[in-house]
């Protein structure tokens, strides 16, 4: 494997692009999916592509480990982004309740979701941030158990021990 | 293999988790068994409201944004003025402490640089009692 100093400046600046272009979709969709916030998921995806600029010293390239590593960056910031806006939440209550008042546009019939549709997305949310993690990477983002257990840190068994009671609580919830 | 182990797996199977000889279990189990099926069916339809909901894109980028772009983009090729942004905060403390101790440190210098006795004058030390003194 060649090393970053085998890339030159403008083909380290092509492969970037390349990642970014790569990734930068899946990550603001897993990231939004979070924090239910589209300004913060773009800072999180932001902050993401800058520190792997910072830290990854492979040669730049998409690969099932830059895969994992920058889903395990992300949600690790957007949990730090969650425990800010809890926090910030508490200082400003009245504006939590402007938050949890907002009501998605309406696209029309054609986009319209399902009851079910909307109440298990309702049901995920109450789910513990693990817990939605896990189902979000699985159901939503279609990884496998293996990919799931490189970006949780995770050992495959737990992955799955923990999505089978996630989908218990899940199915109790949409009944 | 038991009920209750069948649908501790079930999510497995449904999401092709399990080998061949695993899976041909598990429909061998739902073939023949109405509670198992009856649990497939409701897993099954939670999966199914779920992947639903994924078609929901409101609130979802789909792309950075301009400006984010140009931050990543300069962090590339700019790394010290992107790390600088990054950390402002810091940084600006940092040169107003930087500021403040310069200041001291000069105006200090300027006192002691005033007070000081220019070489080759000799120096006069009065002390109390002696000529030159008010007292007398």
């Amino acid at each position: 494997m060649s090393t970053p100093a085998a890339q030159s400046k403008s083909d380290r600046v092509a492969a970037f692009e390349a990642v970014v272009a790569a990734y930068e979709s899946a990550l603001l969709r897993y990231v939004a999916r979070i924090v239910h916030d589209e300004s913060a998921a773009q800072d999180v995806v932001q902050d993401t592509f800058i520190r792997l600029l910072g830290s990854w010293k492979d040669r730049l390239e998409p690969s099932p480990r830059l895969s994992g590593w920058l889903y395990r960056v992300a949600h690790n910031r957007a949990v730090d982004w969650l425990r800010k806006e809890s926090r910030r939440r508490l200082l400003h209550r009245n504006q939590a309740q402007e938050r949890r008042l907002y009501v998605p546009p309406d696209r029309g019939p054609e986009f319209a979701l399902s009851d079910a549709a909307v109440r298990a997305a309702e049901a995920l949310k109450g789910l513990s941030l693990r817990e939605q993690q896990l189902v979000i990477l699985k159901v939503y983002e279609e990884k496998s158990y293996r990919e799931i257990s490189e970006i949780t840190g995770l050992s495959v068994g737990n992955v799955g021990y923990i999505l089978h009671h996630a989908m218990k609580k899940l199915a109790r919830a949409c009944r | 293999m038991k009920c209750d182990e069948i649908q501790d797996i079930l999510f497995d199977y449904m999401t092709r988790e399990l080998g061949p000889a695993q899976s041909e279990l598990v429909r061998e189990h739902l073939r023949k068994c109405d509670r198992c099926r009856a649990a497939a069916a409701e897993l099954q339809a939670t999966l199914a409201a779920l992947r639903d909901a994924a078609r929901d894109r409101a609130g979802i980028p789909e792309h950075l944004s301009e400006k984010r772009r140009r931050r990543v983009r300069r962090a590339l090729v700019h790394p010290v003025i992107a790390w600088l942004e990054r950390h402002h905060a810091a940084v600006s403390i940092g040169v107003a402490v930087l500021v403040i101790l310069i200041v001291f440190v000069y105006s200090r210098a300027k006192t002691a640089w005033s007070y000081r006795v220019p070489p080759g004058i000799p120096v006069k030390v009065l002390e109390r009692g002696t000529e030159g003194s008010r007292d007398e």
